[in-house]
């Protein structure tokens, strides 16, 4: 893992001003992709995950959304780019799949239409050459029958084949990095388990790293290298994904985990769930911010915020042969003991 | 890859072009069809009429005045003799190119206007004011007013008009745009880099075509209205040449002696608007199917 970064986010902050005053919904957030590399990044709705992502891509409108830290995408920092030369990045540096594939496609224009227009973007080509473009684009994402679907409309489409379609318009620009926000949430459990294959063949074939972002853990058990836990605009968790899913650190982590219900499970029990809910942004805890929700807060996690501290190997030594860089924004990591959720853990992979 | 029949055989419908099924879906529409087929009636009559008439509209035959409606003179003849069908076919070139010039020029300014106010901020505060201010006063009063401004003459209607509905055009084409802006596919364009441009006028504007559509004929209805109104008011189309509205007001002084003068009149207003209507809202329902009107 000696690939050089590709993305690095440092310090990460987005304001939004509201009618209720300013609030942060990304605060100070970091994080490194690098080259060919897949970061998930879970939470649950609201912990700001689709803001990092807008951020990054800068989609935020600038008059009601202010960004500070910096994002640089090999080493040019985005965030100070002028817009015109940040337009020229969308789609050829970095790309992204939006949320919901349904709505994504304009629906008063064919498939070809719109996958030619992706590309023609960018490159400045002959209708002729683009349309042969498309149509091997939509070959790559497995789309049958391209010269036909190249005539239809989005209507006329499956769920799946539409994300076929944008992945194939997000790929058109030969983006080093693919951000990917809940690319599945639309899709039925199979059709999810050919795009995430195809996003996979896709990235070892060209070398692409991707942002995935999700609340499925089991999507991010199957896809990602390393994965980051955000909650309320924080990061509270970053560990590569074998070493999250063996021993979460944080207890919102843990929480996560062992919410995940398992199949052969007793089904008398309740199901796991994280007591309470996210606090809003206009009223946001002094101390840690999950503590209200923690099982283990001390009076000292209600009245400071803990950073986010690296955690050594000296200091977890269960864990020896992991290697590579955690981090677990909590004061008392040290302390909780390591059983609550790890069994759960275990079930889902 | 092998292939598969693209449409199903079991539908013969869907293996016909998209055309043939559009035509299907707008002969199955009875409000175009009645609106439409009102409309071409009027505007056939428009054309052809002047050579079914036995004199000008502008021919006066003294003798021959306040004639009520007769095989030679179809809608009866004036006060000064002049045969009323004559003048009313005339009326209509004059009502249908300002309702129509109308519904055009607040189509293409509405557009522009209701499209940038949707897509930048502070357009939008500065733009949709001017047009509040506009929309304060009744549609009639500001026209009058305009058209003391600009002088009384048939291009100036036409002016005012375009002036008095383009804040309703501007406003229906916003909404819409506003909405299809917050649409994903319109972030998603974005994340590919594309220009402001590009994002409005070649894939949202093509989005609020059909609401536009809609708007622009109940313009053309409302427009043919108050310029009717106008000239009845004397702030319209100047006398001799006739419109439907100043063809009215020459007839409301001998409306107990003569009551063809304003009942023909009248009545192609009526039938012209009707028409417009029915269309504008047929099209409604075959361009917006989440709107349907309930029927049998």
């Amino acid at each position: 893992m000696t690939n050089p970064a590709l993305l690095t986010v440092t310090d990460l902050k987005t304001s939004f001003l509201t009618e209720r005053g300013p609030v942060t919904a990304v605060d100070g957030v970091p994080f490194t992709v690098r080259r060919g590399e897949t970061l998930g990044i879970v939470g649950e709705s609201g912990c700001g995950k689709s803001v990092t992502a807008d951020s990054i891509m800068r989609l935020l409108d600038e008059k009601d959304a202010s960004y500070s830290g910096s994002v640089e995408l090999n080493g040019r920092d985005l965030l100070s780019l002028p817009e015109t030369e940040m337009r020229r990045a969308r789609g050829s540096e970095l790309a992204m799949i939006a949320q919901d594939s349904m709505s994504s496609l304009n629906p008063v224009f064919t498939i070809g239409n719109q996958v030619i227009e992706a590309i023609t973007v960018h490159q400045k080509m002959s209708q002729k050459d683009a349309y042969r473009l498309a149509i091997s684009l939509l070959e790559r994402t497995g789309v049958p029958e391209p010269e036909h679907r190249m005539t239809q409309y989005p209507h006329e489409l499956s769920g799946g084949l539409r994300q076929r379609i944008l992945i194939a318009m997000a790929l058109s620009g030969n983006p080093k990095l693919l951000i990917a926000d809940e690319p599945t949430t639309a899709l039925d459990v199979t059709t999810q388990a050919q795009i995430l294959t195809l996003i996979r063949a896709l990235q070892s074939s060209s070398d692409m790293a991707s942002v995935l972002i999700t609340h499925d853990l089991g999507v991010v058990a199957e896809m990602c290298d390393r994965v980051i836990v955000m909650y309320l605009g924080q990061v509270v968790e970053e560990a590569d994904v074998d070493a999250l899913f063996d021993s979460p650190q944080h207890p919102y982590t843990r929480g996560l985990l062992a919410s995940i219900p398992e199949i052969d499970g007793d089904r008398s029990q309740p199901l796991n769930v994280i007591a309470g809910r996210v606090p809003t942004l206009h009223d946001v805890p002094t101390g840690c911010r999950f503590a209200e929700r923690c099982d283990f807060a001390t009076d000292k996690c209600r009245d400071s915020a803990p950073p986010l501290e690296d955690v050594t190997l000296e200091t977890v030594d269960m864990l020896a042969g992991d290697a590579t860089p955690r981090k677990v924004r909590c004061w008392n990591w040290r302390h909780i003991p390591m059983n609550t959720s790890a069994t759960t853990a275990k079930a889902i992979r | 890859m092998t292939s598969f029949a693209p449409r199903s055989p079991l539908f013969p419908g869907m293996t016909a072009d998209r055309r043939s099924l559009q035509l299907r879906r707008i002969r199955n529409n009875s409000q175009v069809m009645t609106g439409g087929s009102i409309l071409l009636l009027i505007l056939l009559i428009a054309l052809i009429g002047p050579l079914l008439t036995p004199s000008g509209p502008y021919e006066t035959d003294t003798p021959n005045r306040l004639l009520p409606p007769s095989t030679t003179n179809w809608f009866g003849t004036d006060n000064f003799g002049r045969d009323l069908f004559a003048r009313v076919v005339s009326g209509s070139h004059v009502s249908l190119m300002v309702g129509f010039s109308v519904a055009l020029i607040t189509s293409g300014l509405g557009l522009v206007i209701g499209l940038v106010a949707a897509y930048f901020k502070t357009a939008d505060r500065i733009l949709m004011r001017i047009l509040d201010g506009f929309m304060a006063f009744p549609a009639i009063l500001l026209a009058i007013a305009i058209m003391a401004a600009l002088g009384v003459q048939t291009e100036n209607v036409i002016v005012a008009l375009s002036l008095v509905f383009t804040p309703y055009v501007a406003r229906v084409v916003r909404s819409s745009a506003l909405v299809v802006k917050e649409q994903t596919y319109i972030e998603s364009l974005r994340a590919q880099g594309a220009s402001a441009y590009r994002v409005l006028w070649v894939n949202i504007a093509p989005n609020v075509l059909s609401p536009l559509l809609i708007q622009a004929t109940f313009i053309f209805a409302d427009s043919i209205i108050t310029e009717a109104a106008l000239s009845f008011l004397g702030a319209g189309v100047p006398p001799p040449e006739p419109s439907w509205g100043n063809i009215l007001f020459d007839g409301k002084t001998l409306i107990f002696s003569a009551w063809w003068m304003t009942v023909f009149p009248g009545l192609t207003i009526m039938l012209v608007v009707l028409g417009i209507n029915f269309l504008g809202d047929g099209l409604r329902d075959l361009l917006d199917p989440r709107h349907k009107s309930i029927r049998k």
